[in-house]
């Protein structure tokens, strides 16, 4: 049999980039505001504390800098949380589930069904006063190659991971 | 040769030298653990408090080595309804259930101590991604060999091979390296590697003799320094030229002691690759783990026409890199055969070559060139003024080095593969099958938009490969084309 090698017509193949995106549940970003204002308090509270105990640090200059930090940098985690929300999106296809993420760097990851090991479906404290729940997915690539997907409506999140756990049924699963 | 058949589905122990191997390994953990406190008895001389410590010392020995038989007593294993069972432990027991359709390689390794007493230790692969645990530490060599050989025709699949394949159990020799080979390989090993892993070495020797005596331990040094003008030019050469040859001998030493005795043999199924001097390994590389495969060689290795070929199997992706299976070819011809059970390279002159767009010597140099360069001026300045601006050679570093990968870099996608040439002074090439691919993920910065180009990033189950700053354009349709060739083809991954 001699060796093929054609090249890649690439006119005929679904493009990822007409995907009709179905972004996260809005109250996703609630979830998000939350955990800011945890983190943001977490992070005063730490500098109340060293401005309190460290003598050194008792001055107008190191007060107004330490101050100045927390409110910058609160601000800018803020700014690109709720850029970064609108960027929050996935796309469920016939053969692969796609998920959309980031601002200053937007990914796009695809996982084709075929390729997932299993999924879970957890929801924390926070999410679940707002009845979501993150989804999951596990495949056998290294490095990071996994998929979480937040924001979910908690039925949703069930109803996916069903939808999921059908397509990669063991009988499915080719073998050489 | 005529063994004796093992009835697998008894209950098996391992070999009673298994039990001195243990000793032996554990003997060795708490010397690891203690040595800087031995030392500093040594030098301390006795006193109450090292008297405390002898006696601490004696107990913790004494502790782990009950540990040890207990190890050697209560470990057994047996086949059983096609399970291999493997039970252990007194107090915390555990008991470990692997199919044996499962299991994908078994291997088999011998220290210079397994040598001595003829045995080996057995490790079993699974499917998936897990880390070898399933490890029997000592058995007869024979009795090794004969249960990989009852693992692999149980395995149904398997049961048809063992005919026309008549060297060494179905394998056939395919590579081996002669003494011309290791001297190549010597010359051309990294010996700036070498040379920064025996410095962490003494480094970290030093730290410890002093943190263990109280004492300052760079008498050594010093005593060096002493006799070594460094103002002179022939001191300087004197330092360079030791140093040099020094981790020449050092590097030479590794690979001796890594690649003798190497020898790739290949059988239906997959490579058996078997190597070391002292520590002999032997491990299985079935075909069907092989994720993607890569082979590299540093300025020197180039012109000397060596490679170092990577096997990225599944599970040589995870942190410990256990699963890793790297092979030196002396010779091109030997690539070609290694890649002929993956994949042959491409026909690359037929194909449209797809680049790296020239922002990316840009954003290099913004990001990481320019940035490093001003901080190291900012802090340098205070100590040796107007010298810290040789920091900014760092930036032109950077901005070369990106301009030489820049223009080296070259991705071919095929119908079934892709392969990659890259590489900044050496080179290195990758060839992947389309279908071993598990995920994949498009990246683009705010800059990157603006630009047009794209990050590919591919995740498979020995690794992940990224391409990054290609046009747009062509970074979807290697995006879409992966996804069309993982989904529409019913080509297993593994």
């Amino acid at each position: 049999m001699g060796f093929l090698n054609e090249q890649i017509t690439s006119f005929s193949i679904p493009e990822v980039q007409d995907v009709m995106w179905q972004p996260v549940e809005k109250d996703h970003l609630n979830v998000l505001r939350l955990q800011w204002l945890i983190v943001s308090a977490i992070f005063l509270m730490l500098i109340v504390f060293l401005l309190f105990f460290i003598n050194e640090l008792q001055y107008p200059l190191w007060i107004i800098l330490l101050t100045a930090g927390w409110i910058i940098i609160s601000w800018l985690y803020f700014i690109l949380q709720e850029k970064s929300f609108r960027c929050l999106a996935y796309c469920i296809r016939e053969h692969d589930i796609l998920y959309r993420r980031g601002w200053i760097i937007q990914k796009i990851i695809a996982c084709p069904f075929n390729r997932i090991q299993h999924c879970t479906v957890d929801n924390g404290p926070i999410d679940r006063k707002y009845n979501l729940s993150s989804l999951t997915l596990y495949t056998a690539g290294a490095d990071g190659a996994d998929i979480t997907i937040p924001g979910l409506n908690k039925l949703m999140a069930q109803r996916l991971r069903e939808f999921i756990m059908n397509k990669i049924k063991p009988d499915e699963q080719p073998r050489n | 040769m005529s063994n004796p058949v093992t009835d697998w589905s008894v209950p098996q122990r391992q070999s009673g030298s298994a039990l001195l191997i243990i000793v032996f390994k554990t003997i060795i953990e708490v010397l690891k653990g203690v040595w800087p406190l031995l030392i500093a008895i040594f030098f301390t001389g006795k006193g109450k408090s090292s008297d405390k410590i002898e006696l601490l010392l004696i107990a913790f020995s004494f502790l782990v080595l009950l540990r040890s038989l207990i190890e050697f007593f209560f470990f057994h294993f047996q086949i059983i309804n096609m399970e291999l069972i493997i039970r252990k432990g007194l107090v915390s027991k555990k008991t470990i259930t692997l199919p044996v359709e499962r299991i994908i390689t078994v291997h088999i390794d011998q220290t210079w101590l397994h040598k001595i007493f003829n045995v080996a230790q057995v490790s079993f692969d699974s499917s998936g991604t897990e880390k070898t645990e399933v490890v029997i530490k000592a058995i007869p060599l024979q009795k090794a060999e004969s249960l990989r050989q009852f693992i692999t025709d149980s395995k149904p699949e398997n049961s048809i091979v063992q005919e026309n394949t008549p060297i060494n159990n179905g394998f056939q020799p395919l590579i081996s390296l002669s003494g011309r080979d290791l001297l190549k390989l010597c010359i051309s090993a990294n010996h700036i590697e070498a040379l920064f892993v025996l410095f962490a070495f003494i480094l970290s020797v030093v730290d410890n003799i002093s943190q263990a005596t109280g004492k300052e331990a760079s008498g050594l040094l010093a005593w060096i320094f002493e006799r070594i003008d460094t103002r002179t030019l022939s001191g300087i050469l004197f330092l360079f030229v030791s140093v040099l040859l020094f981790s020449i001998v050092i590097s030479s030493a590794r690979i001796l002691l890594r690649y003798s005795n190497f020898s790739i043999l290949r059988s239906d199924k997959g490579f058996r690759v078997y190597n070391g001097l002292i520590n002999s390994k032997e491990k299985l590389v079935p075909f069907r783990k092989i994720q993607h495969l890569s082979w590299k060689a540093n300025w020197l290795q180039k012109k000397m026409d060596i490679n170092l070929l990577q096997f990225h199997v599944a599970g040589s992706g995870q942190p410990t890199g256990k699963m890793e299976v790297k092979i030196p070819v002396t010779r091109n011809e030997f690539i070609y055969a290694l890649l002929k059970e993956y994949h042959e390279p491409l026909p690359i002159n037929e194909l449209k070559a797809i680049k790296i767009h020239k922002a990316y010597i840009n954003r290099r140099i913004l990001l990481i060139g320019l940035p490093v360069s001003f901080l190291s001026f900012i802090i340098a300045w205070f100590n040796i003024h107007w010298y810290a601006l040789l920091f900014f050679l760092f930036a032109f570093y950077i901005a070369f080095s990106a301009w030489q990968f820049q223009k080296n870099f070259c991705l071919w996608a095929g119908n079934d593969a892709m392969q990659i040439k890259k590489g900044i002074l050496g080179t290195e090439e990758i060839i992947m099958k389309w279908h071993k691919i598990q995920s994949v993920q498009l990246n683009q910065s705010i800059y990157q938009r603006q630009k047009k180009v794209a990050t590919l990033k591919m995740f498979t189950a020995g690794g992940s490969i990224i391409i990054p700053f290609i046009q747009e354009r062509e970074a979807f349709s290697i995006y879409n084309y992966i996804l069309y060739k993982t989904e529409s083809e019913n080509q297993a991954w593994m």
